[in-house]
């Protein structure tokens, strides 16, 4: 990275991150430490909310599922809309009216102490080790540019985002997202532009849409039902809709989020800008990653996108066999751009037979360079057992870094360090919000002064933030960083949403029944995903079933003992 | 206890009434509306470049 770069990436942060803190100046009591005291508008409410799920691994990861994978992941967020019409129908006024902190203190409310202390521990459990693989992911960046081991860029990404949350609390997250995401919208329309402009001269945007359309990469909807599919227009819609209406109704973090707007009309109008804004949104960002594919198509990429891995095997017994694969992709690159060009004077003629004819040719010569790909991958695996062969989450990243020129690189970097802020910080400021809410203030210290609570929530951060920074240490494992946050969401998220509806909808549910139904649900739930028994999205939809079904099985039988 | 109930009845509809587009029924159909204008979209968009 130049110099111009890491002024242009410094002014940026400094600037944002100094504007929250200095927004949040006055924050002297647990409300405003916890909520903003309760008194943002709506689009405050809406940035906030989109801030905290748009993570720097929307940024890296996704792009980079654009080139892989296509469009298909689109369909993922279609449930959203709907998630979010139910979140402002039932959960907001309910949350409102009671005045909560957490979601969870509902539950002690219309249960027991036993039903919002479980469900707030299954919370605690999954947001910890989200949080921890957000933090990785910008680590990954650093680690990268600075080319030094991803262990320091961990711990040093984590304490600055703590020193940053403990200090400013809710309303500095709020007010620094506003900004985050202004910003993160500019840059991607630049990155798009960039991307555009960088192809050849005879290909335009059309083409370049049309040469990834015949690559089986613009695979938007898929409408066959398949449950073993990850991503189709199906498990999208109600999967999706489970994970989301689990993710925003449930999960403190965004919980926290809308229940800072300042009436209900504030939080609703909120959502339904999330509703209306993400897939458009992350449709946009996965289509980067395919114009990105699309560029490749006439330059040379990199055969593998993780520069440490590929620095690792240079320097190893393996050093010989790797520059062979390098010379074999380098050539099977120079034929399949060969193809790639009749390809585009096919489109530019619109003979559909020649089409067809490129496309098989341009298709077979793809699946020459990935069989190369693929070996290279194989020997670095031989070389070291424990290399990380997946290189999605780098794509983009090396992109930014090598094609991009001086000063869009700084900012464009930048983005993905204050996404990465932005959902880090509401991570962290939420795990605290519950921990001192549901458990400190409700089962140790009762009855305390505003000060003490607000001194714990501080001091809670930042043993959150460390625990996070451990987790991180292990994320490099999990391969696709964005699918293994859904993954560990969607193995949580259908129960705590079970528990919510038959609050929400059953009333005749009693505690002992929503926890014991909880208790097993969950446990099928990890064995459900251990056994591999369907496509991770399901897990909502079945864990969340289960939760009622259950529920409504064991009041049953408590009910005919009780008459006995 | 009428003045009470006739309070809570003006809070409700208060809450119910919608900054934008009158009613938050309108404002429910609208999201839903561009879930299905977009999910339409795509498809026509997935086809044209297959």
């Amino acid at each position: 990275m130049s110099f111009i770069d890491w002024i242009i990436l410094s002014i940026t942060l400094l600037s944002i991150v100094g504007y929250g803190v200095w927004k949040s100046r006055h924050t002297k009591n647990i409300e405003g430490y916890l909520l903003a005291d309760r008194q943002l508008p709506w689009y405050h409410v809406g940035l906030s909310v989109m801030a905290t799920q748009a993570s720097a691994i929307t940024f890296l990861s996704a792009p980079g599922q654009g080139y892989t994978d296509g469009l298909r992941f689109v369909q993922f967020y279609f449930g959203l809309p709907l998630a979010m019409v139910v979140l402002c129908i039932t959960f907001i006024p309910i949350f409102h009216k009671l005045n909560v902190f957490t979601a969870y203190e509902f539950l002690e409310k219309r249960f027991d102490n036993k039903t919002r202390t479980l469900t707030a521990f299954l919370f605690l459990l999954q947001r910890g080790l989200s949080t921890g693989i957000t933090i990785y992911a910008p680590a990954i960046i650093l680690s990268t540019i600075l080319n030094i081991d991803i262990n320091y860029t961990i711990i040093l990404n984590g304490l600055i985002v703590i020193a940053y949350t403990v200090y400013g609390g809710s309303k500095a997250v709020s007010y620094t997202q506003l900004f985050q995401m202004s910003v993160i919208f500019a840059g991607l329309f630049l990155a798009a532009y960039m991307v555009v402009h960088l192809l050849p001269d005879n290909v335009s945007f059309s083409d370049a849409l049309h040469i990834a359309g015949k690559m089986d990469k613009l695979n938007a909807i898929d409408t066959k039902f398949d449950v073993n599919n990850k991503y189709n227009i199906w498990s999208g819609i109600i999967g999706g809709f489970f994970l989301q209406l689990s993710y925003f109704g449930t999960d403190q973090s965004q919980v926290g989020r809308y229940l800072t707007g300042k009436s209900i009309a504030q939080s609703r109008l909120g959502l339904v800008m999330n509703g209306l804004v993400k897939i458009p949104m992350q449709f946009f960002i996965l289509l980067i990653g395919v114009l990105v594919f699309t560029f490749y198509q006439f330059h040379q990429s990199p055969i593998f996108f993780n520069k440490v891995e590929v620095s690792s095997i240079q320097n190893s017994e393996y050093k010989d066999d790797f520059k062979e694969l390098e010379k074999a992709y380098v050539i099977a690159h120079t034929e399949k751009q060969t193809e790639v060009n009749k390809l585009v004077e096919a489109i530019h003629s619109e003979d559909e037979q020649a089409i067809n004819t490129a496309r098989t040719n341009v298709q077979a010569a793809d699946k020459k360079s990935n069989a190369i790909r693929k070996e290279a991958t194989a020997l670095m695996q031989k070389n070291n057992p424990k290399a990380d062969v997946n290189d999605t989450n780098y794509i983009f990243l090396n992109f930014i870094t090598t094609q991009l020129p001086i000063g869009v690189v700084g900012l464009l970097i930048a983005i993905i360090f204050l996404a990465s802020m932005g959902s880090m910080a509401s991570g962290l400021n939420s795990l605290a919000s519950t921990t001192i809410i549901d458990f400190y203030k409700r089962l140790f210290k009762k009855e305390e002064t505003d000060k003490s609570y607000l001194s714990a929530s501080r001091w809670t951060t930042v043993i959150w933030g460390l625990f996070c920074i451990m987790v991180a240490f292990y994320a490099s494992r999990v391969g696709n960083l964005i699918e293994a946050v859904n993954i560990l969401g969607s193995l949580f998220y259908g129960t705590i949403l079970g528990i919510f509806l038959v609050a929400f909808y059953m009333k005749r549910i009693s505690g002992t029944a929503v926890f014991y139904a909880a208790l097993i649900a969950e446990a099928f739930i990890v064995y459900a995903w251990i056994t591999d028994l369907t496509a991770f999205l399901w897990l909502n939809v079945i864990g969340c079933l289960l939760v009622m079904g259950f529920a409504y099985c064991i009041q049953f039988i408590m009910n005919k003992r009780t008459v006995i | 206890m009428s003045s009470a109930l006739d309070k809570q009845k003006m809070n409700q509809q208060e809450e119910e009434k919608s900054p934008i587009l009158k009613s938050w029924h309108n404002v429910y159909a609208l999201v839903i509306g561009v879930l299905l204008a977009v999910i339409v979209s795509l498809y026509l968009f997935t086809q044209h470049y297959r």
